[in-house]
């Protein structure tokens, strides 16, 4: 089987925030490097694209990094629940943390349902 | 720091001690012109060896159980110093009127772990007057507080509202966690 990282068990399409940096940055572009902003233009939004193309998962791995600011992680992912259908992002987009798990419980029950223009 | 340790001690060797005088004193009474009663003085060590492994027992018990509050506050203490620190942090970005995004995230990350250690240890303590609290302090408190020092815009320099809002939460956590250690020393 080949050793493509991006794909997991053939049903769930992975995106490690490590391969955008190890230092994540603060919400809009403007304000420094490596923002949410970026992170789901470039990162983010084609990996959940691809995934609901196929009818796969998007499982975003936060593991690894110096941290997330509460605003980075707002509009990557609250972000994307103002671009698409809450609901597809909702059932589509997973994410996950070993060590710091409460940015699980943020993302998933914060800015994912309470994203708004 | 209590004293209920060496006063079971001194309790247990006055027992001890009163149990030998006892026996001392009762010997003269003993008829020995007869015989001495193998049984009577088999009963008498039997007395001072159970009074004395009692004693001992509930000593050791009340050991495990202080060494075990001990280590529950200092888990508490850890936190409590992991929330002034992020409070630091708050109040130099808002002197210096320029949030430092790093020493943010990083104080946010520590506190968290600290809250999430306690949570789990008080958890596994079975202590869930102290969980409760705990848990509440790590669901609604650290999520709020995370919002108000990182949820902003960060080029821009902490607003007075948001630095008193922020400010106001940390002080919030820190006076719970404070509690913990009387909630946790008085089971």
């Amino acid at each position: 089987m080949p050793t493509d990282s991006n794909v997991l068990e053939g049903r769930t399409v992975l995106l490690r925030v490590l391969d955008f940096t190890v230092t994540p940055g603060p919400r809009h572009r403007h304000e420094g490097d490596f923002s949410g902003e970026q992170f789901r233009e470039e990162y983010v939004e084609p990996r959940y694209n691809e995934a609901r193309a196929a009818g796969k998962r998007l499982l975003v791995d936060l593991d690894g990094t110096a941290g997330y600011a509460s605003s980075f992680l707002e509009e990557a992912f609250g972000g994307l629940a103002r671009l698409y259908p809450i609901d597809d992002v909702r059932a589509t987009v997973r994410v996950k943390s070993d060590t710091r798990p409460w940015y699980v419980t943020e993302v998933m029950d914060e800015h994912i349902p309470e994203a708004r223009d | 720091m209590r004293t209920s340790g060496p006063w079971l001690r001194r309790l247990a060797w006055a027992v001890a001690g009163g149990a030998v005088g006892f026996a001392l004193g009762a010997w003269d009474r003993i008829d020995v012109g007869a015989e001495v009663s193998v049984t009577d003085v088999l009963d008498v060590a039997a007395t001072i060896v159970l009074t004395i492994l009692v004693a001992l027992l509930g000593q050791k018990r009340f050991s495990e159980d202080r060494a075990e509050k001990d280590l529950l506050i200092a888990t508490t203490r850890a936190s409590v110093e992991a929330a002034r620190h992020a409070l630091g942090v708050l109040r130099v970005s808002h002197q210096q009127q320029k949030p430092d995004l790093e020493a943010t995230n990083q104080s946010l990350d520590d506190l968290g772990a600290a809250l999430l250690e306690l949570r789990t240890m008080l958890s596994e303590a079975g202590h869930n007057e102290a969980f409760a609290e705990a848990d509440a302090v790590y669901h609604k408190l650290f999520p709020a507080l995370r919002r108000s020092m990182s949820g902003g815009d960060f080029p821009a320099p902490y607003s007075a509202e948001v630095y008193y809002q922020g400010k106001g939460q940390a002080d919030e956590l820190v006076r719970r966690l404070r509690k913990l250690v009387f909630v946790i020393n008085r089971r």
